[in-house]
């Protein structure tokens, strides 16, 4: 390893290239946090430029600039390296969840995450989204008081695939939270997921629900059964019966991404992993699934 | 005048080319000159020196543009100039006459050193060409055009405090990735 010294780098970042010294030589455009009422304008706005500009619904390829919609002041610099790569999806879709809103900010998923930021822990192959989760009221958030763990709060589900078997569990979510400036009132979730882009062919899903009350559930028994049902068509919803708030948003996957046969063997692979449920998925009758009926939620009925 | 022009005068060796050049960009030379040294009389002197380097480039070079080279040169001079007054002001006696008998192996040395600066510019390109743009800017305002925080907190309207914050991961980033391309600070 050879060793250089303060003159060498100064020397170094002096001959950088031409073209990123030329980027630099005007000020900098300020970077300004902005009150909820104004994030919300502008998501709203960007949503509806594109959908006009693109003729679809809240979808566009490209750069995100968080700093449009957070400030560069937001402080996480996994999701502002992620989000503005090439390849991140603007979503920008708010749902209301009860009392709350939730915007699906962006999607980013694919190779070369890791090259930024790997000491933090961005994965290639890995799918991440940016959710924004505020009061209506504006009062301050105690997200895991109020709406349950966060890894918990939303989670991947993949149309044609049990959601018992196949989910933010089985996925390996994982979520880290940030609460931004004081004087605003919602927090933001990065969420890492395995690589949904595999599964651009079917329907993919992130369902968002307040969890149910630890002291009523019964920890022997997996909820997800109870919360969500697979229909006929292999498309995943919310059941009927399940009474907290809840919110599903379809994401909008590159369908030229898709790739059924990495797919299978992801899901082979997970399902090789002791305690997994997606074995559920090659091995039915093990969960006491009837293997002719899959869509039979066999604890409901108790 | 336009840089094509100027550099055709420096290709004519017409003297009227360092005045040109002088009008055109010599407040942004002196700009950046007074950011690293904090001396209106250093700062001159390198930006004069920034000219004469540029007269002794042109011929034989024909850059596209003026004013990142300029800004180079003037870098140069003033870390030259740094190192000089440094040396003055520290390293009298015995450490003055290394430095002058380093001086005398040249030709090898400045090789392997622009050798060197080439690499490590290079690294520093592709790292920061990784960067999104915000911090792009906010590193090159801060440690090549040589803006003090407070100027550059101003101007991003950024808190002196986030700004710091911001400023350390980019520096601990530059170094993993100096790192990974085998080098050590």
């Amino acid at each position: 390893m050879s060793k250089i010294n303060e003159e060498m780098l100064f020397r170094g970042i002096t001959g950088v290239d031409a073209a990123l010294i030329e980027e630099s030589d005007s000020p900098m455009e300020p970077g300004r946090v902005l009150r909820p009422q104004f994030k919300k304008l502008i998501a709203v706005a960007a949503a509806a430029v594109f959908a006009v500009t693109l003729g679809i619904t809240a979808v566009a390829t490209g750069l995100i600039d968080l700093s449009k919609i957070v400030g560069v002041g937001f402080g996480n610099s996994i999701a502002e390296d992620a989000f503005q790569r090439p390849g991140a999806v603007e979503v920008n879709e708010t749902k209301e969840l009860g009392d709350y809103t939730v915007t699906l900010v962006g999607l980013v998923s694919g190779k070369d995450l890791s090259t930024l930021w790997s000491e933090n822990g961005l994965k290639d192959g890995h799918t991440y989204g940016l959710l924004s989760i505020e009061r209506k009221d504006g009062a301050f958030i105690e997200l895991e008081k109020e709406l349950g763990i966060e890894y918990r709060l939303c989670w991947p589900l993949i149309s044609g695939y049990d959601p018992v078997a196949v989910n933010g569990a089985s996925f390996g979510i994982s979520a880290e939270m940030r609460q931004i400036e004081k004087d605003q009132n919602g927090v933001y979730l990065l969420f890492d997921t395995q690589d949904l882009e595999l599964f651009a062919d079917h329907t993919v899903y992130l369902a968002c629900y307040k969890q149910m009350d630890p002291a009523l559930a019964d920890p022997h028994i997996d909820t997800t059964d109870y919360t969500f049902v697979m229909n006929e068509d292999g498309s995943i919803s919310f059941r009927d019966t399940f009474r907290e708030p809840h919110v599903m948003f379809e994401l909008p996957l590159d369908k030229s991404k898709a790739d059924p046969e990495r797919a299978e063997a992801l899901l082979q692979s997970l399902a090789s992993i002791p305690g997994s449920s997606v074995r559920m998925l090659y091995h039915p009758e093990e969960y006491g699934r009837d293997p002719d009926d899959p869509l039979h939620c066999p604890i409901c009925d108790k | 005048m336009e840089d094509e022009k100027i550099i055709e005068l420096f290709w004519a060796r017409e003297e009227s080319a360092i005045a040109e050049t002088e009008v055109k960009y010599g407040a942004y030379c002196l700009r950046i000159a007074m950011n690293l040294l904090s001396s209106g009389e250093d700062a001159r002197e390198c930006v004069n020196d920034a000219f004469l380097r540029l007269w002794e480039m042109i011929p034989p070079q024909r850059p596209d543009k003026l004013k990142p080279l300029l800004g180079k040169l003037v870098r140069s001079a003033s870390i030259d100039l740094w190192r000089k007054n440094h040396a003055q002001k520290r390293y009298a006696g015995m450490d003055e006459s290394l430095e002058e008998l380093a001086e005398s192996i040249p030709s090898r040395q400045d090789t392997q050193r622009e050798l060197e600066d080439r690499e490590l510019s290079g690294i520093i390109s592709r790292w920061l060409a990784a960067l999104p743009k915000q911090e792009r800017k906010l590193f090159l305002r801060r440690y090549w055009h040589g803006l003090s925080l407070g100027e550059l907190a101003e101007e991003s309207r950024i808190s002196p405090k986030k700004l710091a914050q911001i400023m350390y991961r980019l520096r601990i980033s530059l170094k993993n990735q100096l790192e990974k391309e085998g080098h050590e600070l």
